[in-house]
């Protein structure tokens, strides 16, 4: 008895072949016939993902400790242990969800992963600690419910998202869903889609005020729109290409004011095209559309997907679904106004309506008021009379086998049978009746998902990061969790204004958490201390979240993560007391500038010595002292570290100095004041080898070349050599001369330096007698 | 239920492939996740438990199960707030023999880590953990092989109390389907069962 045989007729051909064939796939590796590099992207084009330790090494604290896993050398990816528990990342498009499919996941997290279900920022589900033998099976029940995982990782169209209140939105133009639903279908395994350098990401909005689908920030997004033609009401879409977030962030560039919706699915196949054969597949660090878009300029590459789609033969299923799409939803048709009687007691709002909720449970005062505060934050009065769309806020976007299914059963009972995850890591429950919203409460409160503050401080986002995460380099969902207990006070007498506030963290600078769109981002980042690496959260702020991630926050100093709630703090209090009327907050951070910013933090920078207080050397929710890897130092070594400290200090100095001439309209200066950060961080690491370097750029780049990028000491284990590119290319290319493209700059000066940092601790900890041990007293420069 | 309505056919208890146990503490202790953490942590240090021990997972955040993962290879041990506090041992890949040998195995190990538990917490302030050892929840994570139908927990009940007797010897013991609408197990009362120390 097996899966694949119980699940036969219920499995769609197409995709029971897909999994047929993976399973070989997995069959053939473990013969050693197919090359690890093409297994791993073949399994993670199934969104079979790799996952913290799977190198078969984990550091317990005292060191890097092996883990003599059963398949021993058996890998299923370059350096990627066959056993190594794994995480499976399940697409779900829109984030749409159906009871059914709420139960399998369950089920699924129960038997294969650790009993619980991760909610992502692109609305998709991850189960963590999966074994790749439970693939198969996985992917079998997934797809009996009708959910492929196919592409949700990979160089692949990822997850197409949308705004969870599409079809119910007081504001949007007209429901997107069922254009979001098309062009998924469409761009899935399409065979214009299968040779991208990288990932591509789709994002629908049904309005531009809002954040809904965060369209700036995708490869392809777009905002629902109409226009009036011979008085005939037309649907389209703003469209944007080239958006991004990663180390560094780019907005979209708007491609279309109006492309039709009988346009949508032939422009995606054409922009997929031009992407698969004109964006660079070699340097993945590059390899974003969001690169292509900039290097050619977007009338360029709009001329060029114009000309794509001149050429394209024509596909029936371009047009067939625009109809129906136009007809509504079937949501959409069963809503008549008023259909569930007159409504309650309502006060309507820009977001967030209060709704004075009727009746519900009868219980006594402190229920009641638990109620409506909950009430107050988390259901939002929908567009059609009577209803209302209820946020089940989910702590660091977890919830628990057991609670999935009792959610299913609301689901059914009270939703008329949808869920919708969110990119605030959130599942939003639409078509409540308000009458119902009292028993709905109680239900959720029976399986403790009533908390309160959807969409508040304490609603934070938060990246896999070190608990998982390959990548991570501090506890982001640590970090996340200490403060959201720590603004668990947070009730309403605070300030409205702070208690609106969105915090995001992210591990590292690649931005899973979404940290440059928060007014208080936080990415991880690590600090050699006294000889000890130290966890540190790089403050980003002034970020903004709506308008669809209409700007990004700027890196504001590096804070030891045990005192990033005092950062909360102090910034919160600073703005209470000193904002203007009506200030936001990301219009007080630019107002009082970065300067003041910086001072405001800079006491919290310090680290007290080791033996003063241990518990800055460790990260949240982890007692091992923090390492990045196989790190210990030596006291020669400590010296040399000292001495390239100091140029890096000087180089983090220049950054800051430039984000202030940027902030004051002097691109000029702010490029060349990121520059020479960048030369600073390359001449302190050629100080661990060459102290008599001296100034001269053409110098400094030649010598960093030579002895840290021709010899890969410089490269990371992940990203390899990439950030070393962005000084060459300042370098060869000369100044910026744009406020973005010197934005950019200087995103990719600090990404830069932060790689000086981690190259000057792996420095730091090689033995006595290796490279960069201990510097020459004077020196040759190398040829 | 999602797919077990579409799992239909005898149930073949020593088929199953996944399954937790679950030991209870006992009322009036408290017992702080960070603890847990620290003690877990140090455990892959000393490799103190059997199984290969890979990391630890920080469910604080959330209500009730898992709390504090002890992720291993073979099996999970997790501390579980599941209605009751409890210590809860999770097979994820099947050995060989009976189901009811592999229980009894898995009671072994689950009693050796618990035992261990209380050693590690003999000098906090609010004592060691107390366990109780005579009630133990099975809970089976397998909708294949045991789908939540009709008669699947009687089915599991027999070889319950036969992995009971492998464990505990000749005594007398009860079981009872369990009552949780989600999940399939059962509950096994052992009303004489011995210390946990002398168990291990």
């Amino acid at each position: 008895m097996n899966w694949k045989t119980e699940l036969a007729e219920r499995i769609p051909a197409d995709l029971g072949a897909e999994i047929d064939l993976f399973e070989s796939q997995i069959e053939l590796r473990r013969q050693g016939k197919i090359d690890e590099k093409v297994f791993a992207e073949t399994r993670l084009r199934r969104g079979v993902y790799g996952q913290r330790y799977d190198n078969g090494q984990r550091n317990d604290g005292t060191g890097p400790k092996p883990l003599q896993y059963p398949a021993d050398k058996l890998t299923k990816g370059p350096d990627t242990v066959w056993d190594a528990p794994g995480m499976q990342r399940i697409k779900i498009p829109m984030g749409l969800l159906d009871p059914e499919q709420m139960r399998t996941l369950a089920e699924l997290a129960d038997e294969y992963s650790d009993g619980v279900c991760h909610v992502t920022t692109r609305q998709d589900i991850q189960l963590h600690f999966v074994h790749i033998d439970d693939t198969p099976d996985m992917m079998r029940r997934l797809a009996a419910v009708g959910i492929t995982t196919r592409e949700a990782c990979g160089n692949t169209v990822r997850n197409v998202t949308a705004c969870p209140l599409a079809g119910v939105c007081h504001g949007e133009t007209f429901d997107v869903t069922p254009y979001a639903v098309a062009c998924m279908q469409f761009l899935l395994g399409h065979p214009d889609t299968q040779d991208f350098g990288r990932k591509f990401k789709v994002a629908f909005s049904g309005c531009r005020d809002e954040a809904c689908g965060l369209v700036a920030m995708h490869d392809l997004g777009l905002i629902a729109v109409t226009k009036t033609e011979n008085g005939v009401e037309r649907r389209g879409f703003e469209t944007y290409v080239g958006g991004g977030l990663g180390a560094v962030p780019y907005q979209a560039k708007l491609f279309d004011p109006f492309l039709p919706v009988e346009e949508l699915l032939p422009t995606a196949q054409a922009i997929a095209r031009v992407f698969a054969r004109m964006g660079e597949k070699k340097n993945r660090a590059r390899a974003r559309i969001k690169f292509l878009v900039a290097q050619l300029g977007i009338e360029e590459f709009r001329r060029l997907v114009l000309e794509e789609r001149a050429g394209l033969p024509e596909d029936p299923r371009w047009t067939a679904y625009v109809a129906d799409a136009a007809a509504g939803t079937p949501d959409a048709a069963a809503s008549t106004p008023d259909a569930a009687g007159p409504s309650a007691d309502a006060t309507r709002g820009p977001s967030g309506v209060p709704v004075s909720l009727r009746n519900g449970n009868g219980s006594a005062d402190a229920a009641r008021q638990r109620l409506d505060g909950w009430a107050r934050t988390n259901v939002y009065r929908q567009r059609q009379a009577g209803y209302a769309v209820v946020t089940v806020t989910l702590p660091l976007g977890d919830l628990t086998s057991a609670q999935m299914r009792g959610l299913a059963t609301l689901v059914e009972r009270y939703a008329n049978g949808e869920a919708r995850a969110t990119a605030e890591q959130n599942i939003v429950l639409r078509w409540v009746r308000e009458a119902d919203l009292g028993g709905l409460y109680d239900g959720l409160r029976a399986i403790r998902l009533d908390s309160p503050g959807a969409g508040t401080i304490t609603d934070i986002t938060a990246c896999p990061g070190t608990d998982t995460c390959k990548l991570g380099i501090a506890s982001s969902r640590g970090l996340a969790a200490e403060l959201a207990n720590h603004l668990g006070g947070q009730d309403e007498t605070t300030d409205p204004a702070v208690r609106g506030l969105r915090i995001k963290t992210s591990g590292c600078f690649n931005s899973c958490g979404q940290h440059h769109i928060a007014d208080l981002g936080f990415y991880g980042v690590s600090r050699n201390v006294r000889g000890y690496a130290v966890p540190h959260f790089q403050v980003v702020l002034g970020g903004q979240w709506t308008e669809n991630a209409g700007s990004y926050g700027l890196a504001s100093g590096a804070i030891p993560s045990k005192r990033i709630p005092e950062v909360i703090d102090r910034i919160t209090s600073r703005f209470v007391a000193e904002r203007r009327e009506n200030e936001t907050f990301q219009d007080y951070t630019r107002r009082i500038g970065k300067r003041e910013l910086r001072e405001m933090f800079a006491d919290l920078a310090t680290v007290p010595p080791h033996d003063d207080d241990p518990s800055f050397y460790s990260d949240w929710g982890d007692p091992r002292e923090f390492t990045l890897g196989d790190m210990g130092v030596g006291e020669c070594a400590g010296e040399v570290v000292t001495l390239t400290e100091f140029d890096l200090a000087a180089a983090e100095a220049q950054i800051f100095e430039a984000q202030l001439k940027l902030e004051e309209g002097s691109p000029a200066e702010a490029d060349a004041l990121a520059y020479r950060a960048m030369l600073l961080g390359a001449r302190g690491l050629i100080k661990t080898e060459f102290i008599d370097i001296g100034d001269d750029a053409d110098t400094v780049v030649r010598e960093f070349r030579t002895r840290f990028f021709d010899t890969q000491v410089f490269f990371d284990k992940y990203a390899g050599g990439k950030f070393a590119m962005y000084l060459f290319r300042r370098h060869g290319s000369g100044p910026r001369e744009t406020g973005e493209t010197v934005h950019h700059l200087i995103e990719e000066a600090q990404l830069f330096l932060e790689a000086c940092h981690a190259c000057a601790a792996r420095l730091a900890a090689r033995p006595a007698g290796g490279v960069g041990a201990a510097p020459a007293a004077a020196g040759s420069p190398t040829a | 239920m999602a797919q077990a309505a579409h799992v239909a056919h005898a149930i073949d208890v020593d088929a199953i492939e996944r399954f937790s146990l679950k030991l209870f503490i006992a009322e009036g202790r408290a017992v702080r996740p960070r603890e847990i953490i620290d003690i877990f942590h140090e455990w892959i240090r000393e490799r103190a438990v059997p199984g290969l021990l890979i990391d630890v997972a920080d469910y604080g955040h959330l209500p009730e199960s898992p709390n504090v993962l002890l992720v291993a290879h073979e099996a999970n041990y997790i501390f579980d707030c599941h209605r009751r506090a409890g210590f809860a041992y999770t097979i994820k890949r099947k050995t060989p023999g009976s189901f009811a040998d592999r229980i009894a195995d898995a009671a072994s190990t689950l009693f050796f880590a618990a035992r261990r538990l209380q050693q590690d917490t003999a000098d906090d302030p609010d004592g060691a953990i107390p366990f109780q050892v005579d009630r133990i929840e099975l809970v089976v994570n397998d909708q294949l092989h045991a789908p939540k139908t009709a008669g699947v927990e009687r089915a599991l009940q027999g070889a319950v109390e036969q992995a009971a007797r492998l464990i505990f010897g000749e005594t007398r013991v009860e079981s009872a389907p369990l009552a949780d609408g989600g999940r399939t197990g059962v509950t096994l009362r052992i009303p004489n069962a011995p210390a946990l120390e002398t168990l291990v």
